[in-house]
């Protein structure tokens, strides 16, 4: 089974963690820089509200994804609150054998494979909203208060249609803002209500709300 | 809460170092009166305090303003509106800047009004031509190397007493109100262009204004010829405590009305901005004045902590140093402080938390730091020598643009955007303040010609940078364009995930 494992941890580790990636066999690994918000309104205020972190991702075989989890987990301390998360989500296909190759990495030979050595059930969900630059915020707090415990933000980059976006042969992009909020499945319709009535597509923050399934949760105090 | 934690050891860390050494040398070498300490270990305490309230608040309010105006300004594609805003930032910014005023005062035979408004109006003409170097993919480096050779030009007929007041000047207008704004509306303009030059387009404003004061005051100069003079400030004697606090607090008033000035227009513009265009929501707005105050605050007891407490120290040490027989411990000594002033300069925190955020972390803050901290060392090294030698500001700055120069043509743009912007953030306050002061007191002490000798020392310290950040770029890895040759590898590989669990 090949996953692509996500890491949101403090940003000054995130060199330590893809080092340790690449050491138990990763190809395919990178990392943005994110913001992580568990704010309470007044925080927020005060700019005390969100921490620099970082958002790793590793694809890999199965087994290299479990030895990582471990470290993460005995080393890093991740199970505590606050000092990270890690989910999983499966990959289904990839085109080309070569790619295949990449995205499996490269297993250590003499270790058996632990199949399930994970508890797959899934549930856990990661609830993605796509909103409009400086409206990711409200949103958390928002969800926050509907039960969930943090999330992260991603700066991102919106494209339009119509070409009329461009500027002296420059498309223009809009400001938009990723935020990702994991949460247990009997939270999930809750926060994404909340999430919608504060920055949902009939308000400025014009927001677009998902959830997925994911896998392997660590980190998440439940 | 982890993120005060980090801004007040960052606090520490920067100003701690340069405190350190200077206590060193006062037991050690130079006896002064206990007034004077006292009144220095004040200055420690309201700078390390101020830094932390100016990094903090510069974090939730001049950093996001500038974004948000510089992200509007390019997604409202309006080519009159941009320029238009960039020619009324520049001069808004400049005109209020504290350092400028000081500068007129320096700048002899020119009046100080014609001085500042001529300044602003460079630094305006000079924020146009860095939007339009980004809206149109101009080469920094090929403008860069255009401006330069106009600035040597003009330069080569100027008196000598002019030269180094000139050059001093683009260090000293680029200060710690104007240097993260525009940063930040550099960055907020590039950050919704859709180019693969995002890294390189951010930065590089900060360069192109610097130079627009350095020629002003070049213009100027041949038009107001005279030969100039320079007074040194008298040093109050302080001796006792509450002398000390009352100095610090009558001094209160007057910097809070400077930093005040300085600040405004970013408020008008910003607010102007805001009802028309950006609308950013009331909880954002609220956080933003927080932050203003925080801003205003710090860099308040920054600039008494450095002027009080800091100035003074620099001319008595700078004096008994060359006084006594081993005169020439000047120089090392500024190789010394050199390796630590630039980390408490308030804007390098900036620059480094732009430079981190905008290349992902592919040029770490850390290394950024540790050249600057070289470059700058070997900059206040050679001021030292000139101020002992009276070794003319050619010998060093001509060289050293050229140097600067050439090597741009051999590094990643990124790197020579950031360079050259750093030149403008690393001569800030600190240097402008006690290290100058520390180069007056021993350009008196000798006899020297203050115009000539001590002058130029800015201008050093903002050339450093420019040298030592490229030659980082000269060791990145260029990013060769690789292609794998797998051709017919096309098939869809299906992990059926779905069996296996």
């Amino acid at each position: 089974m090949i996953k692509l494992l996500n890491i949101i941890i403090e940003r000054k580790l995130s060199g330590e963690i893809i080092k340790l990636g690449q050491k138990s066999g990763v190809i395919l690994a990178n990392s943005t820089f994110c913001k992580g918000v568990a704010s309470s309104r007044r925080l927020a205020l005060l700019g005390l509200g969100e921490s620099e972190k970082s958002l790793i991702h590793f694809a890999a075989e199965d087994s290299i994804i479990q030895e990582i989890l471990e470290v993460l987990k005995n080393d890093y301390k991740i199970k505590k609150a606050g000092n990270g998360i890690a989910f999983s989500i499966p990959i289904s296909s990839v085109v080309g054998k070569k790619a295949s190759e990449m995205l499996k990495g490269t297993p250590k030979e003499n270790k058996e494979n632990i199949t399930n050595g994970s508890e797959n059930n899934m549930e856990y969900e990661l609830i993605v909203a796509i909103l409009n630059r400086g409206y990711a915020e409200m949103a958390m707090q928002a969800a926050k208060e509907a039960g969930a415990k943090g999330g992260t933000i991603v700066k991102a980059l919106g494209s339009k249609e119509n070409l009329e976006a461009e500027f002296l042969g420059v498309p223009i992009h809009d400001e938009k803002d990723k935020l990702y909020v994991l949460t247990n499945i009997e939270n999930k319709d809750n926060i994404m209500q909340a999430i919608s009535k504060e920055a949902g597509l009939s308000t400025q923050g014009m927001g677009i709300c998902y959830s997925m399934p994911v896998i392997d949760v660590v980190g998440l105090n439940a | 809460m982890p993120k005060i934690k980090d801004k007040l050891n960052e606090a520490l860390l920067s100003v701690l170092p340069l405190s350190s050494i200077i206590l060193i040398i006062l037991i050690f070498f130079v006896p002064v009166s206990s007034g004077l300490l006292i009144s220095f270990a004040i200055g420690i305490a309201a700078l390390i305090i101020g830094m932390f309230l100016f990094t903090y608040g510069a974090d939730i309010s001049t950093m996001p303003m500038g974004e948000a105006i510089g992200s509007y300004l390019s997604r409202a594609k309006k080519l009159w509106l941009i320029l238009g805003s960039g020619a009324i930032i520049g001069i808004l910014i400049t005109v209020a800047e504290p350092d400028l005023i000081v500068l007129s005062k320096l700048v002899p035979n020119i009046p100080d009004k014609t001085l500042i408004y001529t300044i602003s109006a460079g630094v305006g003409a000079f924020l146009v031509i860095s939007f339009l170097r980004t809206l149109f993919k101009l080469s920094l480096r090929w403008l860069l190397l255009g401006f330069y050779a106009i600035l040597f030009c003009i330069a080569a007929f100027v008196p000598p007493n002019f030269l180094a007041t000139a050059f001093d000047s683009g260090g000293v207008t680029t200060g710690p109100v104007s240097v993260p704004f525009i940063l930040a509306i550099g960055a907020g303009i590039a950050s919704v262009r859709g180019t693969k030059d995002k890294g390189e387009e951010s930065f590089g404003l900060v360069a192109l204004c610097s130079i627009g004061p350095i020629l002003s005051v070049l213009i100027l100069s041949l038009l107001f010829k005279g030969k100039g003079s320079y007074s040194t400030v008298a040093i109050h004697n302080i001796s006792s405590f509450s002398q000390a606090i009352g100095l610090y607090l009558h001094a209160f008033a007057d910097y809070a009305k400077e930093v005040a000035l300085a600040l405004s227009p970013i408020l008008i513009l910003f607010i102007i901005f805001q009802i028309f265009a950006l609308k950013l929501s009331m909880q954002k707005l609220l956080s933003i004045s927080l932050g203003l105050l925080f801003t205003f605050l710090g860099l308040v007891l920054f600039l008494i902590g450095a002027n009080i407490g800091f100035v003074p120290i620099g001319q008595i040490i700078g004096a008994s140093l060359v006084a006594s027989r081993l005169g020439w411990i000047i120089i090392p000594l500024g190789f010394i402080m050199g390796l630590v002033i630039v980390l408490a300069e308030p804007a390098i925190h900036v620059l480094k938390q732009e430079v981190q955020e905008v290349t992902n972390g592919a040029i770490s803050a850390r290394v950024l730091l540790i050249s600057l901290c070289i470059g700058v060392a070997i900059s206040v090294c050679l001021a030292m020598v000139r101020v002992y030698t009276g070794l003319s500001l050619w010998w060093i700055i001509l060289p050293g643009y050229c140097i600067a120069l050439i090597t741009s043509f051999f590094v990643p743009p990124i790197y020579t955007a950031i360079a050259f912007d750093s030149g403008g953030v690393a001569s800030g306050p600190m240097t402008s303040t006690f290290l100058l002061a520390f180069a007056l007191g021993a350009t008196n002490a000798l006899g020297g010609n203050v115009l000539t000798d001590a002058f130029g020392l800015v201008a050093l310290v903002a050339l450093a940078p420019l040298v030592a950040i490229q030659i980082l770029g000269l060791f990145a890895k260029k990013d060769a364009a690789r292609t794998f040759d797998y051709k017919d590898d096309n098939e869809i590989i299906d992990y059926n995930w779905r069996v296996d669990t």
